[in-house]
Order: C-alpha cells, then sequence, then structure tokens
C-alpha cells in the first residue's frame, strides 16, 4: 500500500503515567487498527486523538496544528465512538435520527442522508423501534449511525471487540469497510486483541507508552514474537498462516478458511 | 455445586467440579431460572436464602451513585450483611486475587479503565465468598494475557477452594477453549456434553445458526478434503497434524 497524505499527526505526547514521547501518524482514508494489552491506554489515546481529553501536546490535522484550546473544532471532521458506552435515547430510532439531522443538515436533503445512513449501518428494519428496547449490535449500529451525521472524515471507534459474536463483529467490520472504502472515511479501532483486522490497512501496536510496532497489516502480522511480549496473538487463521509459512508449506498470509485448506490439500 | 436450570420445556443440569460452559442465543436469565441446587429444590419460600452463594458477575459494574470504587465496596458490604472482622483487608484482599493494586479503590469512577471496572467486578463477587460464580460475557476486554490469567484463577478456585464456575456467553472461541463442559440452548437447538465433542458437528451447528470455533470449522473442511486430521483446540497441535498429513 502506498503512503498516503496524513490526517492526524501526534509527536512526543506526555500524558500521566500512561504515555511518554509516544508519537502516531493516521494517513488520510486508511483503516488502522490500534491494538494493546489491556491497561495499555487506547480509549485514553483515542480520545486524545479526538479532541476529548486534553493535552499540552498540538495535534496536527490535515497538516494544520491545533492545542487543546481550539480543538473542539475538529468534533464533527474527528468522531469518537465507544461501543461499550451506556448510552439512553428517548423515542424510536427514527425519530432520534430525524431530530439530529434537524440539527446539521439541510431539510431538503436529510430523506436522503437518512436513508444513506439506514443502509450503510443496516437498521432498516429497526427504524420503528424504541432505541432503549434494542439490543446491544443493533443499539451500538444506532451509535456509529448518529455519528455518521456529521460526514466525519475519521471514526475512532473503541472497544469493537466487546460483546460482539463473531458474525456481529464481522459486520460491524464491513460497515466500516465500506465507509473507508466507498466514503474515503478514514478508520481508527482499538482492540485488545488482533481479531478486527480483516479489512485494516495499518496496526499500531501500543505497549508501556509508546508504539512499538507499525505497519502495514501483513508486515506486523509476522511480527509473532514480539506481539506475544505485547499480550497479542494471532487470530487463529493468521496464526496458522504465518507457522504454515515457517515450514514452506504455503508462501503468503492466507486470511480464509476455505482457501487455507484448498491450498493444503487441493 | 451442581445447578439445573429450566424454563417451560426444557431442564438441564450444569455438573459440579468442572469449568462449565453456556451459549446462549438470547438473554439466558429471561427465559431459564434455577430450578435446583445440588437436588434441592429451589422454591419462593428458600429462593433467597438457595440464592445467596450464587455471584453472577458481568463485565461491568454500575457506579453511578459513587464516586470511588471503594466507596462502592464498602456499600455492596453493608447491602448484603456481610459482617466483616476487617472489611478494608478483604478488600484488597479481593483486589489482589483478580491483580488489582490497592490505589485503584481511590481513583474516581470515570478514570476507571474497562478492564478494571470488569476486574473489579470479580473482585466485589469474591467479598461474599461465594460458591459458585456465573460469568456472563466477562472476558470480552482482555488481553490474551490476562485472560490465561484469570483463566488460571478460575482453575484454582474451581480445583482448590471447589467454587463452581459457569461461563455465560456468546463468544463459541471462549467457550471451547476454556469450557469443559458446554451447553448450547438456542430456540431451536439444544445440545451438552464434552466441549470437544458437542461443537464437533460442524454443519448441524451451522444449520442452527451457531456460531463454530475456527479450529473446528478448519478441522472439518480439511476433514472434509480428506486430510485425517484431528480436532484440537490449540494451533500448533493442528499444525502437526497438517504437517503428517500434507
Amino acid at each position: 500500500m502506498s503512503k498516503k497524505n496524513t490526517l492526524i499527526e501526534i509527536d512526543n505526547l506526555d500524558y500521566s503515567t500512561l504515555f511518554k514521547n509516544l508519537s502516531i501518524k493516521i494517513y488520510d482514508g486508511s483503516y488502522n487498527l490500534i491494538a494493546g494489552p489491556s491497561l495499555s491506554g487506547k480509549s485514553t489515546l483515542l480520545k486524545i486523538i479526538g479532541g476529548l481529553i486534553s493535552t499540552n501536546v498540538v495535534i496536527k490535522y490535515s497538516g494544520k496544528e491545533y492545542s487543546s484550546l481550539n480543538r473542539n473544532v475538529l468534533f464533527d471532521n474527528i468522531k469518537y465512538i465507544d461501543l461499550n458506552s451506556k448510552v439512553i435515547f428517548y423515542g424510536n430510532v427514527e425519530d432520534i435520527f430525524l431530530k439530529n439531522l434537524k440539527n446539521k443538515v439541510k431539510n431538503e436533503d436529510i430523506t436522503k442522508k437518512y436513508k444513506d445512513i439506514i443502509n450503510i449501518c443496516d437498521i432498516a428494519d429497526v427504524t420503528l423501534c424504541d432505541f432503549n428496547s434494542l439490543n446491544k449490535f443493533n443499539k451500538d449500529k444506532v451509535l456509529v449511525g448518529l455519528s455518521l451525521i456529521s460526514d466525519p472524515k475519521c471514526l475512532l471507534i473503541d472497544n469493537l471487540c466487546t460483546f460482539n459474536t463473531k458474525k456481529e463483529r464481522k459486520a460491524f467490520e464491513n460497515i466500516f469497510n465500506i465507509l473507508n472504502k466507498e466514503y474515503g472515511v478514514t478508520i481508527v479501532i482499538s482492540s485488545s486483541n488482533l481479531l478486527p483486522i480483516t479489512y485494516t490497512d495499518y496496526i499500531y501496536v501500543l505497549y508501556k507508552g509508546e508504539i512499538v510496532l507499525n505497519g502495514e497489516r501483513d508486515k506486523i502480522l509476522r511480527e509473532d514474537n514480539k506481539l506475544n511480549k505485547c499480550s497479542l496473538d494471532l487470530p487463529f487463521i493468521y496464526d496458522l498462516s504465518d507457522k504454515l509459512i515457517d515450514y514452506n508449506l504455503i508462501g503468503d498470509m492466507i486470511d480464509d478458511i476455505d482457501r487455507m485448506v484448498n491450498a493444503l490439500w487441493k | 455445586m451442581e445447578i439445573v436450570f429450566k424454563n417451560s420445556s426444557q431442564k438441564f443440569k450444569v455438573p459440579d467440579g468442572v469449568i462449565s460452559g453456556i451459549y446462549s442465543d438470547s438473554n439466558f436469565f429471561s427465559s431459564f431460572k434455577v430450578y435446583s441446587i445440588n437436588g434441592v429444590r429451589v422454591t419462593k419460600k428458600n429462593r433467597v436464602n438457595s440464592l445467596k452463594d450464587i455471584s453472577i458477575i458481568k463485565n461491568d459494574i454500575d457506579l453511578s451513585l459513587f464516586n470511588t470504587l471503594e466507596e462502592y465496596m464498602n456499600y455492596y458490604i453493608e447491602v448484603n450483611n456481610l459482617n466483616l472482622k476487617d472489611p478494608y483487608k478483604k478488600i484488597l484482599g479481593s483486589l489482589k486475587i483478580v491483580s488489582l493494586k490497592e490505589n485503584v479503590l481511590h481513583k474516581s469512577i470515570s478514570s476507571l479503565s474497562s478492564t478494571e471496572r470488569c476486574l473489579a467486578s470479580l473482585a466485589l463477587s469474591l467479598l461474599n465468598n461465594p460458591k459458585e460464580l456465573i460469568f456472563v460475557n466477562y472476558f470480552d476486554f482482555f488481553d490474551v494475557k490476562l485472560e490465561k490469567k484469570i483463566y488460571r484463577l478460575l482453575m484454582e478456585l474451581n480445583d482448590k477452594y471447589n467454587i463452581g464456575i459457569i461461563l455465560l456467553t456468546r463468544d463459541v472461541e471462549k467457550l471451547y477453549k476454556y469450557a469443559s463442559y458446554s451447553i448450547i440452548i438456542t430456540s431451536n437447538y439444544f445440545k451438552e456434553g464434552d466441549t470437544k465433542e458437542v461443537f464437533q458437528d460442524a454443519p448441524l451447528l451451522i444449520q442452527n445458526n451457531i456460531e463454530v470455533p475456527d479450529t473446528v470449522l478448519f478441522t472439518y473442511k480439511a476433514r472434509e478434503m480428506g486430510a485425517g486430521i484431528d480436532y484440537h483446540r490449540d494451533v500448533r497441535d493442528i499444525i502437526k497434524d497438517i504437517y503428517k498429513h500434507v
């Protein structure tokens, strides 16, 4: 993958006891995973990137510098979503969307925007349901949908892997992939494991206050020993791929079970 | 503890002495209730007393009324009439078991991380010396090292202190990895038994919309191609098998 323009850049971040001289660059239009062990500060880092936590470091956004004083101007451009938050909205999903859309979008564009978001997030069959009656999966999809109202350039998604089944996690990954590939939204996901890497371009590994590994996905996935030291295990199919490459039984990373079986036994 | 759960159409027993897992596609407790404990029926009269030795641990604690975790733990001790000689010492002991340091007690609620809240939930449940721990979607926040550490703790609680462990989860990978005995309950499917056997029939599970652990799915598909590999939980064992059969 060729290098793109830098969307977000932070240099030499010191924060509390969590980060010391941490630097990170997020490329425009990329799909990223920030992975790290529990208590490594992933959520805090996302919140700092999103301007929700003040620090004394300057954040560069599209080349322009923002100090903590004027970082709130970024709120529409960079949206932070916590998929573990306990949000309560009153009313049905459609009402909630329309109320929020009225504040941000011209009247004549509301219907189209609403339909687009509902389709992307695949929540058409729950629009008439009371938000608080939805299961967690649908609630989370609504939260993602609401974040899209202001056409953000970047989504920061915290706690993707919590409470979701494999199927639900894949559904979210598909939504973010659509936003990334078709709408050019930069995606940054945080996780304490390496499960959400299907569409990832770049992986950043956060460990003991710094980014210890960063680079293109397949390159990072070959660093099994270093990842293990950071309490990160490769997902089964990537772990299998990595080891089978070492044994010369396959040539490249294979991330699909059917293709792996065919490569070995067809 | 041997616990029997029951709803209007089904009854099943969670055996004593092993770490058991329950996979359910909906809110388990909204349809199933505890029917008996160690052979003794749970009735309206004895329900409160029967269930006092069971702790349900979720992946978060609701701390909205409190400023710090210490406040909440003291409240928990009071409300449950735990009558502890030295509550602070007991709290510290509980935190130590789950690898939380003392300073977490004094942090403001909003600054606790998801992992800290999850671990605090377990620490809390240990305060009343339960005989059975039921974990509900518990391992989601942990990295693999912490997950294994917590699992070893559960094994110790189960082996050494005879505390029953039930993992209620929608994550089949965790169930396959950690539970010796598994129960799968959905609206149209029920199976219980040794975990490896319960998950071995991949086509039937898929037919019933139940997720299959990746190791099982891979092995099933490989066997369909004629590879003589066996079902394993660990990827290293699978690789040894692949090497013999490629």
